[in-house]
């Protein structure tokens, strides 16, 4: 029987990723991975948590595995199953065998989004055996010392029925993310967009604004990222309310009313 | 000529018959059918609703005589039960409309006549007439187009209402301007229709209900400005004063009272409150306009552009302290300066100097200025007065509470749109908070810690959200352990129940059309059950079945305003309520794993065709809801009373609250759902009430006839619920809930003996035959003071009694839980 597992060039990360600490976060996350602790990414949608991870992948040289959970993902999803090629039975590993195999950061981002069941095969790496039960193989991998669990999740719109098990929860170290504060958003709304400063310090502003309706009309505040998004829609010439009305209103939300409030937000400043 | 005849008629010496004279004359002329028609109600018209009316009447129904004698007799004869629908105060447009049209389109009068008493009281007459004239030339071309022009029931109605308002209404726009105050200040405000005024009493922003200067965007430019302007006050801090910090005047600041603001308790520390208020309201002001175009250069731009003409005309007063003022008034509002004289430029200099320099000040700081600088302008006004103590003194005092109903004279003619403090318009809740705010504050500062007003303020209002929050949980929990004890239902499908038939018009019962439904629809028998022969009545009950008129959105759009929160948690937690089974799909060409069964069976075909089977996957899907929920209210006038958790909340309005929580959850995560109402007189006459069907949308339509939902009369349950098993079975759905909402008192004293015993034994009955069918029945009690025989009652189906509206999403949640899944 064949195996096929994924080259590591696959997921090697070659340009440094722009990244701006905004806390100890960079110090933590080193010293997690020397000491070969799973780390828990907390914070809401575009805040720079995927961005973070790949830039510390970079950082320490190591590939990076991404999975982006969602409720139907299985645990052979991630461990890898058989395929059937003319009569012959391959093997083909899924991205956790495959991080494993590689000594790579795995990282499952939105992991609340995956179902109890499925989570429960991250147990056994996540502590101190560091191991990768695969029954369909009868096979047990043990992870590398370069091997690193990051998850992430967005505490902001789950609900309190959908949070993380204790047992999961309590294997990571955590590190919590927010929007970085005004004058660090607009550095980087300026070096993401290649905007002027003026007009991204007017961003971060209507960014702020709208994050003030977080849980008072709105469900989650405008992301960094969309700032972004938007920064390179002005930096290339788009009149700005049109911009912000691609990149901000119709993106938060469908409600008609709070669509015109959130314009009326960029009026303020455009 | 004809003012001569006017006045003929007019004259009191003229015999009563003889003002009926031309009509009788035209109309003895044109068709005796008519004639006899009006003699007969003309006198009927004069006694029960007035001798105006009567008058109108009789030139109406002659005018049309004129024209055509068989319309003339359908007029004469319809009229009389029109017009008793239409409001006293209307009555007169109601008449001149009606005239207009018979000498333009007689042919569209029936229509008119009809649909006339439900809109006269929606528009002014001139909007009216216009809308009238455009639904008289639709019925040139088709008069059902017509009539649901006239009823605004139709796309077209709503387009023409809308263009019919010139400028801005703020119930069109109240919630993006909540939205939008919220995001400036971060704080959980409120915009509110103010009576005309723009203010804010430092919780909420009231505005004006309508806006119409400029008949453009700018109307709407003046709302935005005035809720920046009212929110900017709490952005900005002016209600975060804190006296402490504020210079003491020699007698020092007066002791706060109960409810009292730091602002009103600032107010009262002056002679003069009036000056002294107008005076820190234009520093003010001048302060958070100069934060505002700081912070937001687009309000800076529409400030520009609407600002002056906000303020409207300015008078020139001679009086020295009122020129003072009002010189003040323009420097800040950056009008046409007004000249002044050497003394009262003395007075004004270190106000106005503080002016220049608002941007950089705090409130504290603005306060202080106008303690030092209200000595100058009050000098004035003494002086003016050759050292008499001034009359204003006594008299011009501020509204306090306490003191209410006094006069209140401001030194400053009013600007014609502008938002103000108005720390006093604060309500009982609201000054509760300050009291509360108040004592944290004294607390931490027993404690040797600072406490800001602002952070105390804010501290009042996490407090609130806590205390919120844990009863909803509470509620979760009683709710669960209340569910343990009832089972879900189960039974064979048996006997299908409801018979149906068509019955005899509603108009045949007696009962008067009901305003609030628009077209009665069909009609349905039922059967009843009968404890005292121990057997159904067949062909009992007729259930009139009708559809909500669209009404107001203000209840709706209120409701969701305040239960937002519940709302969301409430989707969250019906979004979390997925199935946790799955369902395993085989011989799928791709999928999570092979199915070795299939494998083993393929390569023993493969082998023997050498054609390789390729479904040889298998793949676990999450299983899905498949649901269809009904919400029965009982509108029965028991439910007009107070719950019994005190207050002034009704029943019926905390149905209401309940189920546009429900409904916006529901609509959120997808699920089928259905609202309807009921009440009646008599088992020929259990109306049941359509505010949204399966198939309706949920939508601003839909909620307005939910919030069309109104006490009536009595209500027969049983039939009611036969009725609703009914409809639920029609609609495909896996599970099917039914859930009725009462205050737990089936009774009907129509013409027969619904009550006690029978009507709960029928409601039983109603109950376990819906199950039989497969509709799962759940029965929410509003009222705790249900007697015990709730549990006969709805024992067998399961019910809960709860007294808050805050309970019943979590008793909902909980029954979906059990049943839907």
């Amino acid at each position: 029987m064949r195996q096929l597992t994924p080259s590591v060039e696959d997921y090697t990360i070659h340009r440094e990723p722009f990244y701006r600490a905004v806390a100890d976060e960079i110090d933590i996350f080193e010293n997690a991975w020397k000491a070969r602790l799973p780390v828990l990414l907390k914070g809401p949608t575009g805040c720079g948590k995927t961005r973070f991870v790949s830039h510390m992948a970079h950082r320490l040289g190591r590939p990076m595995v991404t999975v982006a959970c969602h409720e139907d993902l299985s645990a052979s999803d991630l461990l890898g199953r058989y395929l059937l090629t003319g009569d012959e039975t391959v093997w083909v590993d899924g991205p956790l065998t495959t991080a494993v195999r590689h000594g790579a950061i795995v990282y499952l981002d939105e992991v609340v989004e995956a179902r109890k069941d499925t989570l429960v095969v991250i147990h056994p790496l996540t502590d101190d055996r560091r191991i990768l039960p695969i029954d369909r193989l009868a096979t047990v991998l043990e992870a590398p010392a370069e091997f690193m669990m990051v998850v992430s999740y967005n505490p902001g719109y789950q609900s309190v029925l959908k949070e993380l098990k204790p047992s999961t929860r309590q294997r990571f170290l955590s590190v919590d993310f927010r929007y970085p504060p005004p004058d660090i958003e607009r550095e980087i709304v300026q070096r993401e967009s290649c905007l002027d400063a003026e007009r991204a310090g007017r961003l971060v502003k209507i960014g702020e604004k709208i994050r003030n309706l977080t849980d008072r009309g709105l469900e989650e505040g405008v992301s960094t990222r969309l700032l972004v998004y938007c920064g390179k829609l002005l930096a290339q010439g788009v009149e700005p309310r049109s911009a912000c009305r691609a990149a901000f209103t119709r993106t938060l939300t469908d409600d008609r009313d709070l669509g015109r409030t959130i314009d009326e937000i960029v009026a303020d400043y455009f | 000529m004809r003012a001569a005849s006017t006045r003929f008629f007019d004259d009191a010496t003229v015999p009563p018959w003889a003002k009926d004279l031309a009509p009788m004359v035209r109309l003895a002329r044109a068709d005796t059918a008519a004639l006899r028609a009006w003699m007969r109600y003309r006198a009927a018209i004069r006694d029960g609703i007035g001798e105006a009316e009567a008058e109108s009447y009789g030139r109406l129904v002659a005018r049309v005589a004129m024209r055509d004698g068989e319309l003339a007799r359908v007029v004469a004869v319809t009229i009389p039960d029109h017009i008793a629908r239409v409001p006293m105060s209307r009555r007169g447009v109601y008449f001149r409309l009606l005239e207009e049209v018979a000498g333009s389109r007689p042919e569209a009068l029936a229509v008119l006549a009809r649909t006339l008493p439900d809109l006269v009281d929606t528009m002014d007459e001139d909007r009216l007439r216009r809308f009238v004239v455009q639904g008289v030339e639709i019925h040139a071309e088709s008069h059902q187009r017509a009539e649901s022009f006239l009823k605004k029931e139709s796309d077209a109605a709503h387009a023409a209402v809308k263009a019919l308002h010139a400028g801005v209404r703020l119930a069109d726009v109240s919630r993006t301007l909540t939205l939008y105050a919220r995001a400036h200040c971060g704080e959980d405000v409120q915009v509110r229709a103010g009576k005309g005024k723009a203010f804010s009493d430092g919780h909420h922003v009231y505005l004006p209900e309508h806006v119409e200067k400029f008949g453009d965007e700018r109307d709407f430019a003046v709302y935005r400005v005035l809720t920046a302007v009212g929110a900017g006050y709490l952005e900005f801090g002016t209600f975060d004063l804190d006296l402490a910090r504020v210079p003491a005047p020699a007698a020092g600041w007066p002791d706060a009272a109960e409810g009292e603001s730091e602002l009103e308790r600032y107010f009262r520390a002056f002679g003069n409150r009036s000056l002294a208020r107008e005076i820190f309201q234009l520093l003010e002001d001048a302060r958070v306009e100069a934060r505002l175009r700081e912070e937001y250069p687009g309000i800076a731009r529409d400030l520009g552009a609407v600002g002056p003409t906000l303020r409207g005309q300015r008078p020139a007063p001679e009086a020295p302290a009122a020129r003072a003022v009002e010189a003040l008034a323009r420097e800040a509002w950056g009008l046409e300066p007004l000249p002044v004289n050497e003394e009262i430029a003395l007075a004004l200099a270190p106000l106005r100097e503080a002016l220049r320099r608002a941007g950089a000040l705090d409130v504290n700081e603005v306060a202080r200025v106008v303690s030092e600088g209200y000595a100058g302008v009050e000098g004035l006004m003494l002086r003016a007065k050759d050292g008499k103590p001034p009359r204003s003194q006594g008299s011009e005092r501020l509204r306090m509470p306490g003191d209410r109903g006094e006069p209140q004279e401001s030194p400053l003619a009013p600007p014609e749109l502008g938002a103000r403090i108005a720390p006093e318009e604060a309500g009982a809740e609201e000054r509760q908070r300050e009291d509360e705010a108040r004592r944290l504050r004294e607390e931490a500062a027993n404690r040797g810690e600072q406490l800001s007003a602002a952070e105390a303020r804010e501290r009042v209002r996490e407090q609130e959200r806590r205390r919120r929050e844990l009863m909803e949980q509470t509620a979760y929990a009683q709710m669960e352990a209340m569910l343990d004890r009832h089972r879900p239902p189960g039974g064979a499908l048996v006997d299908p129940g409801a018979e149906r038939d068509d019955a005899p018009p509603a108009a045949a019962t007696g009962i008067p059309q009901d305003p609030d439904v628009v077209a009665t629809g069909r009609n349905f028998l039922y059967r009843e059950w009968d404890a005292t022969i121990n057997d159904h009545k067949p062909r009992w009950v007729v259930v009139r079945e009708s559809r909500l008129r669209e009404g107001d959105r203000s209840f709706v759009d209120e409701v969701m305003e305040r239960e937002r929160h519940a709302i969301e948690r409430l989707r969250r937690r019906f979004e979390a309520l997925r199935p946790e089974g799955r369902t395993m799909i085989r011989g799928l060409t791709d999928g999570d794993e092979l199915d070795i069964d299939r494998v083993i069976d393929g390569a023993v075909t493969g082998r023997i065709t050498g054609d390789f089977p390729d479904r040889v996957y298998r793949r676990a899907l999450p299983e899905r809801r498949d649901v269809a929920v009904s919400f029965l209210l009982d509108m029965s006038s028991s439910t007009n009373e107070a719950t019994a958790a005190g207050g002034q909340r009704r029943v019926i309005d905390v149905e209401k609250e309940a189920l546009i929580v429900i409904a916006e959850a529901l609509h959120a995560i997808g699920d089928a759902f259905s609202i309807y109402g009921f009440s009646g007189y008599g088992r020929d006459h259990v109306a049941f009430y359509v505010a949204k069907e399966f198939r309706d949308a949920w939508d601003d339509r839909a909620r307005e006839r939910v919030g069309r939902i109104s006490f009536k009369m009595e209500n027969r349950d049983g039939a009611a619920i036969r009725h609703a098993t009914r409809k639920l079975l029609a609609e495909p759905a896996r599970t099917r809930l039914l859930f009725l909402l009462s205050d737990g008192k089936p009774l009907d004293c129509g013409c027969d003996h619904y009550y006690d015993r029978y009507a709960q034994e029928d409601t039983k009955a109603a109950l376990r035959e819906a199950r039989r069918e497969g509709v799962h029945p759940f029965c929410i009690t509003v009222d705790p003071t249900g007697p015990g025989y709730l549990k006969r009652m709805y024992g067998e189906v399961g019910y809960c009694v709860i007294d808050r509206v805050e309970m019943l999403p979590a008793q909902i949640v909980n029954v979906y839980r059990r049943l839907a899944l």
